[in-house]
């Protein structure tokens, strides 16, 4: 076996270069099975015998009669073991025993409702019984609309659509609510922090509407390993939910390894290359002809790799469309074609951003690398899960890049073995999202007294609302008066959807290549830039900022463009603040601008500079709110102290060491998840002319998290402490201030003398 | 913090951040609490229904009533077979316009959705020698049923409806006020004489717009006085619903009132339009729109006859050229190659600027009709002379081999 053969190859290595920091052996585990039980429709049970499906997997079974129990039941088991299973079999079966019953699924992304509709299509048209499925979002054509509205068994959307284009106009849907049976949430584990607030929200209103029709439809949730996935899918659908973990499918053996790239410039601490290391090992994984699947952590990177991994099948003489990058921006038909290519196997090497971490069904390869940490434990068991035959062995292999977070983990195996999964926070009450779906809602329904949204006063909302003018109440009811579209107004994304297209203009005809979201033009698409897509080079030669497109040609060079970019933050306007214990704290109105100014062009391969570029476009601006953190008007005298008490005070060290451990507290308190929020720490703020640490909500127009900082500003600060003390690691860690390579020596203690001035 | 002082200080923030946006807005004219009843200000009356009670005004309007330049009585000339065709729905062919209901409602917001209310009705009708409008109208949310309740009532009485952009949002949005108050519509799938599809068929070249407003200003020669914007309307009503001073809302009744004459006499417009159009029409444009009607239904002798009626008036060069090219194939799928041919040979001796078809026409019609390869052969070399497209030079160096090894 090719896998066994690299296996010994890799061992022969390591002994050689003892590069690998661990190498850990996952046994192999055989599958339990179980009958299918009695009362599953027997055209369906024929059916999926057909397809080599005699028997089902334990946690498909339990999943099963929790279901027709009536319990909400969320499954949690691997990629590829048979998750979708749990809940289209007890949907095609309710529709087989009436045909009025109706379903929908909701999948994070349009890409991967696409997906998850040619799986349940095959099993559909094999039991040929007219059950209708069809995806309804932004792609479907106004003419298919009105019968999917009224013909669709199962219909298949996404979050965003759900809240904008089907509760809205819910009386059209009157036929569908009227027989919803169940509601399917797959990846749940998606929607943790702001988005997984809203969702809640956006679920609330659904289970709203379903009232107003008479139906109660049951949930089934699926969710990749979090240590939370009950306790989420009981915040977003509000019920209780059933945990289904007892995974019965079987698994190969598994090495799960960690390499480190040499140390090649001793003085600077510098690493060869990831993109590099990384090439040189698939090279090799290649010549054995072993699939493999490569995360990279960045759009630009997984270009960078295709292109090598391309460069260097050309070299030997093969065809290079068996190695096929794959990223969010590629348009559906491109990603359906490497899809297929995966599953029947023409393709053996697939270089991908995160798209590819959630279910996507591409079947399982034999290996997987992740060129660099993918920066929380449950995307990189996610990521590593892609690995994994059912019979045969398979390989995952995490190769560090220089990143101090990234040498951390390596060099310390144990911290991720050892360590749970992430937990999902949400906050569903968190009161600015609340009356952003209260308007919604009652613009879908009047509310009525004695209604319930949410665990707040619904009433006094209400009146606040109609105080606003939107809302008008007679008899008790509160109607929506106002022209204004409430959903239009409220995303559920931070991230626009809006896309730029890229437009191939080589043969004077013009084709789209590809898509790109606002935020990416200035790191991918400006003028100048060398955009890659599936390893060819194209030189973006205009960009028509206005009607969001780019035009490209095709090129031949010998270098890609990185784009550099600067954020700054701006403090507008200070809402409260408050002087205490030698600290200043406040927050406010802020402006994050995000800007673009040159772009440097890196040689392939020896990655040198080699020129650069101006950069003309627009800075990206996000007017956001802010809770700040600064060392107070005598700051100089402070410092003094601090530096005199010990040599181990550093004011650089101990800011960014400090917001560090805010950002890994701060979620807790405020019932986010830390990418709903972003630090900055400098050492002498324009603003407040001091060491600053700023801390402001990555949401435009903000959503509380900075009020309630600066309300819980004392008891943030005390669980920074507590957490700093209570770490066992000796100078820092990512659990805590950070790793050493990041905020120095002395982060860890300089960031405890300042939480001590900031609590005296 | 109690609930209430948190909402407050997200207001404050909200309008921190949307400052810009918000001072537009502010500039409201003052509000003064007068009570003034919609009966005050408008002669209506009040029925009763299961549901509580509705306002109605209603309006007759008599034989020589004209709307415009047009009598409203005009219409009970019009013919159903004219109206089902500029419908394009052979449903219509069974209209009677004594069994019709023409409806224009006025609504909370244009968007549509379960949050857009319809707070006034105008529902018109022809009873004996009189026409009749009469408009439902909602004083507060509460009487949504009420009002839903009595038009029921009304529309029971017809199996057919002219609106102005029904299809796409009167009746649906009816429907979906119907669904969300528990009831059911009685005018259930009606024959629907949507006016603003054939109104763009006829109009859209001419007009700046097919709103309603332009097309009965320039067609019907309607003036309104103090009308109220269309855009104006959720507004007019919500201040009322604040203040209680219907005052306002006279505007919106005269409003909708007018529209349901209008969409009357525009039927009657239309219909002889098609009927007659060279005596109804002084514009080239408006031959060539009816012209263009008549071939879309394959009624090729009628839409050659307009053509070319439409040729005699003084058009744009662009426009000639396209009445040019469709009355060509209109004649050619008549049979009538030799005006087909006039017309091909004609196009590429005015037009100083290269045109395909024509020639490609003109070989086709030599070679597969005529079979006279010679003139084919020179047809198509003429063309070689002028085309630079690369794609169509291959096409036409296809066609020459061909025509070419036939002559063998």
């Amino acid at each position: 076996m090719p896998v066994e053969k690299i296996l010994n190859e890799l061992k022969k290595y390591n002994k050689m270069s003892s590069r690998f920091t661990d190498w850990r052996h996952i046994p192999a585990k055989s599958g339990i099975y179980k009958e299918f039980p009695e009362w599953v429709e027997d055209r369906l049970v024929r059916v999926l015998k057909n397809k080599g499906i005699s028997k089902l997997y334990s946690h498909q079974a339990s999943a099963l009669e929790f279901i027709r129990n009536k319990n909400n039941v969320v499954v949690v088991t691997p990629t590829a073991s048979g998750k979708t299973l749990c809940y289209n079999l007890p949907v095609l079966d309710s529709i087989l025993r009436d045909k009025n019953s109706r379903a929908l699924y909701l999948f994070p992304t349009k890409a991967l409702s696409q997906d998850q509709l040619t799986e349940l299509y095959q099993l559909v048209s094999a039991l040929d019984e007219g059950i209708r499925t069809y995806t309804y979002d932004g792609d479907t054509p106004s003419s298919a609309r009105q019968a999917i509205r009224k013909k669709g068994h199962i219909v298949v959307t996404n979050p965003d659509m759900l809240h904008l284009g089907i509760l809205p106009h819910h009386t059209k849907w009157m036929d569908f609510f009227v027989n919803l049976k169940y509601v399917v949430i797959d990846e749940v584990h998606i929607y943790r922090g702001v988005f997984g607030s809203h969702l809640a929200n956006v679920i609330r209103r659904l289970k709203r509407i379903c009232r107003f029709y008479g139906s109660n439809p049951q949930f089934i949730c699926c969710s990749a390993t979090i240590a939370n996935p009950q306790e989420l899918s009981q915040k977003i659908v509000g019920e209780k939910f059933i945990l289904v973990d007892n995974n019965g499918s079987p698994q190969g053996e598994k090495h799960f390894l960690f390499y480190n790239p040499p140390v090649i410039n001793k003085e600077l601490g510098i690493r060869k290359s990831v993109i590099k290391e990384v090439a040189r090992f698939v090279a090799y994984f290649l010549n054995y002809n072993i699939q493999t699947i490569i995360f990279a952590r960045s759009r630009l990177t997984t270009e960078v790799l295709t292109s090598y991994l391309k460069d260097f099948l050309a070299k030997t003489g093969r065809s290079k469309d068996i190695v096929r990058g794959y990223r969010g921006g590629y348009l559906p038909n491109l990603r359906r074609e490497i899809e297929k290519g995966l599953k029947d196997g023409e393709i053996k090497g697939v270089v991908s951003t995160n798209a590819l971490e959630l279910g996507i069904d591409i079947g399982q390869l034999d290996a997987c690398f992740m060129a660099g940490y993918p920066g929380t434990i449950s995307s990189t068991w996610q990521q590593a899960g892609r690995a994994g035959r059912r019979s045969n062995s398979s390989i995952a292999i995490l190769v560090a890049s220089s990143n101090p977070l990234d040498q951390f983990v390596i060099n310390h195996p144990d911290y991720f073995f050892g360590k749970s999964p992430e937990s999902a926070v949400i906050d569903p009450d968190n009161l600015s999202i609340l009356v952003s779906h209260i308007r919604c809602a009652s613009f879908e329904l009047p509310f009525e007294e004695g209604e319930d949204f949410g665990t707040e006063k619904l009433r006094d909302v209400l009146e606040y609302l109609e105080k606003e003018g939107v809302l008008h109440c007679v008899e008790k009811k509160w109607y929506w008066m106002s022209e204004i579209y409430p959903t239009e107004e409220i995303s559920l994304r931070s991230a626009s959807v809006d896309n730029f297209v890229i437009i191939d203009t080589t043969d004077q005809q013009e084709q789209v290549i590809g898509k790109v979201d606002k935020a990416s033009v200035p790191t991918l698409i400006y003028e100048g830039a060398i955009y890659l897509h599936e390893g060819e080079q194209y030189a973006i030669h205009r960009l028509d900022y206005q009607n969001q497109k780019a035009y490209a040609e095709k090129v031949k060079v010998n270098y890609y463009t990185d784009a550099q970019t600067e954020t700054n933050i701006k403090v507008l306007d200070v809402f409260e603040k408050s002087e205490e214990s030698n600290m200043e704290h406040a927050y406010g109105e802020v402006v994050i601008t995000i800007l673009s100014t040159c772009y440097k062009k890196i040689k392939f391969y020896t990655h040198e500079n080699i020129g650069f570029g101006e950069i003309s476009l627009p800075p990206e601006e996000m007017h956001t709110t802010a809770y700040w953190l600064a060392l107070a008007d005598d700051s100089r005298k402070l410092l003094k102290r601090l530096e005199s008490e010990g040599t181990s005070f550093n004011l650089s060290s101990g800011l960014l060491a400090l917001s560090n451990v805010l950002i890994n507290v701060v979620p807790l308190y405020v019932m986010c998840d830390p990418q709903d929020i972003r630090a900055v720490a400098e050492v002498r703020s324009p603003f407040t002319g001091e060491p600053t640490i700023y801390i402001y909500d990555n949401y435009p127009g903000g959503v509380g998290f900075s009020e309630k900082m600066f309300e819980l500003r004392r008891l943030l600060l005390q669980a920074a402490q507590e957490l700093i003390l209570g770490c066992g690691c000796e100078k820092g860690c990512p659990s805590c201030v950070g790793p050493i390579d990041e905020v120095g020596t002395k982060g860890k203690e300089s960031a405890l003398l300042i939480l001590r001035e900031a609590l005296s | 913090m109690d609930l209430k002082s948190r909402l407050e200080k997200i207001a404050q923030l909200k309008k921190n951040i949307n400052k810009i946006a918000q001072s537009q807005k502010e500039e409201s004219i003052p509000i003064v609490n007068q009570e003034i009843k919609i009966e005050e200000v408008l002669s209506g009356k009040f029925i009763s229904t299961p549901f509580g009670e509705s306002f109605i005004r209603e309006n007759y309007f008599f034989r020589d009533y004209r709307c415009g330049e047009v009598e409203l009585f005009q219409i009970l000339q019009s013919s159903a077979n004219t109206i089902s065709s500029l419908a394009r729905d052979d449903k219509l062919k069974k209209i009677d316009i004594n069994k019709t209901v023409f409806l224009d409602t006025e609504t909370t917001g244009l968007a549509g959705g379960a949050g857009t209310y319809i707070f006034l009705v105008g529902a018109g009708y022809f009873e004996g020698d009189q026409f009749c409008v009469r408009q439902y109208f909602m004083r507060d949310y509460n009487e949504e049923r009420a009002l839903l309740s009595a038009l029921n009532d009304l529309l029971a009485n017809f199996k057919a409806v002219v609106t102005y952009n029904g299809k796409t949002f009167d009746l649906p949005l009816m429907e979906s006020r119907y669904i969300m108050s528990g009831m059911k519509m009685s005018l259930k799938d009606p024959y629907h004489f949507d006016l603003l599809y054939p109104a763009r068929r006829l109009w859209k070249k001419r007009l700046e717009s097919c709103s309603l407003s332009t097309v009965e200003r320039d067609i019907l020669g309607v003036i309104r006085e103090n009308d109220v914007p269309g855009y104006l309307v959720p507004e007019i009503y919500f201040r009322y619903l604040k203040t209680k001073d219907a005052r306002a809302l006279k505007q919106v009744f005269e409003h909708n009132l007018q529209d349901i004459l209008s969409l009357v006499a525009l039927v009657s417009r239309m219909c002889f339009l098609v009927e007659d159009p060279l005596n109804n029409t002084k514009y080239g444009m408006d031959i060539f729109s009816i012209g263009k009607m008549f071939d879309e239904e394959k009624r090729y002798e009628q839409s050659t006859h307009y053509y070319t009626e439409a040729l005699k008036h003084n058009l744009a060069e662009k426009e000639t050229l396209e009445i040019l090219r469709l009355a060509s194939f209109a004649y050619k799928r008549q049979g009538k190659w030799e005006e087909a041919e006039k017309i091909w040979k004609k196009t590429i001796e005015r037009s100083p600027e290269f045109i395909y078809y024509p020639y490609e026409e003109l070989a086709k019609y030599y070679e597969h009709h005529l079979r006279d390869y010679q003139k084919a052969e020179v047809v198509v070399e003429e063309a070689l002379n002028m085309v630079e497209n690369i794609f169509l030079r291959e096409k036409l160096q296809y066609r020459l081999n061909r025509i070419k090894g036939k002559q063998r």
